[in-house]
């Protein structure tokens, strides 16, 4: 026996047939790079929000901190046991009001 | 066919998706003919589709130091492996396409289908090793860089490939018989 048949017939059943673009696969392949290119713009921009408000809440939190070690403000603090959660809160309502629309954007 | 590929691939890697979409146009059967060749052709599409948008997203990675069709095609193999890894079903799901398929074509007994039941029953490394080598023309190098092995494995697997095919075909056909 010779290899030549063999390879002829290997040749014909695993050769890719030559055909014009699938152009409906082309088109769904381009809605999925789309899709994951969106996906990525997202991300990144989610990340990068995170990243800035986590540095902005730190930011405040040691200025707080800082100004509850100054003996005056101390003074007052000490005498106002609601004034540090009523701080925080006003904060936190700040930040959420601020925040959140720029957050829901960046969902989009 | 391939003279404007540089070009268009410097586009697709500067974030252009038409010409990226040009490039897809371009290799999409071939990928798909391999991928439907190792998980049969139910999951070739949508691992092939994965393939290209991993390709996009690798792309500002992609060194001219092998082609683009063998570095694409290596996505689609490990997004093939990664499958077949999720789904042990799939080969099962192949070889009944195999039988089904080609004995439609060429009818039962026929060096073609008989290939096909061999082909079917090699594993999905050297059914791979001599689509890329044999079909599609890859040079033993290219297709060893396709598929992540050394060339001297991937020479010894293809051979190995080739002679478990033909050893399956020779008492079922007169053709190839000794």
């Amino acid at each position: 026996m010779t290899d030549d048949p063999f390879n002829a017939l290997l040749s014909d059943v695993l050769t890719p047939p030559v055909r014009l673009p699938d152009r409906t696969f082309v088109a769904r392949a381009q809605a999925a790079i789309a899709e994951a290119e969106r996906f990525r713009r997202w991300r990144r921009r989610a990340l990068r929000q995170i990243g800035s408000e986590a540095l902005v809440l730190t930011g405040l939190a040691g200025a707080a901190i800082t100004l509850a070690q100054i003996p005056a403000i101390g003074e007052v603090l000490s005498g106002a046991p609601l004034a540090v959660p009523a701080a925080a809160g006003i904060l936190l309502l700040a930040w959420l009001a601020l925040g959140q629309p720029r957050g829901a954007r960046a969902l989009v | 066919m391939h003279d404007e590929e540089p070009a268009l691939l410097q586009r697709a890697a500067r974030g252009d998706q038409a010409a990226f979409a040009a490039l897809v146009a371009r290799h999409e059967a071939r990928l798909r003919h391999f991928l439907a060749r190792i998980v049969g052709p139910a999951d070739a599409d949508d691992l092939a589709q994965e393939a290209f948008v991993k390709a996009w997203i690798a792309l500002p990675r992609y060194r001219a130091d092998a082609s683009f069709g063998a570095w694409l095609t290596g996505f689609g193999w490990r997004a093939a492996l990664d499958h077949i890894r999720r789904a042990k079903r799939t080969q099962a799901r192949d070889q009944q396409w195999h039988g089904e398929a080609d004995q439609s074509v060429h009818g039962p007994g026929s060096a073609h289908v008989e290939l096909e039941r061999a082909l079917a029953a090699l594993s999905e490394q050297e059914r791979a090793a001599l689509v890329l080598t044999h079909g599609h023309g890859w040079s033993h190098g290219e297709a060893a860089q396709i598929l992540g092995l050394p060339l001297g494995t991937l020479k010894s697997l293809a051979a190995r490939a080739k002679a478990k095919a033909r050893a399956a075909i020779e008492p079922a056909t007169e053709e190839f018989a000794a």
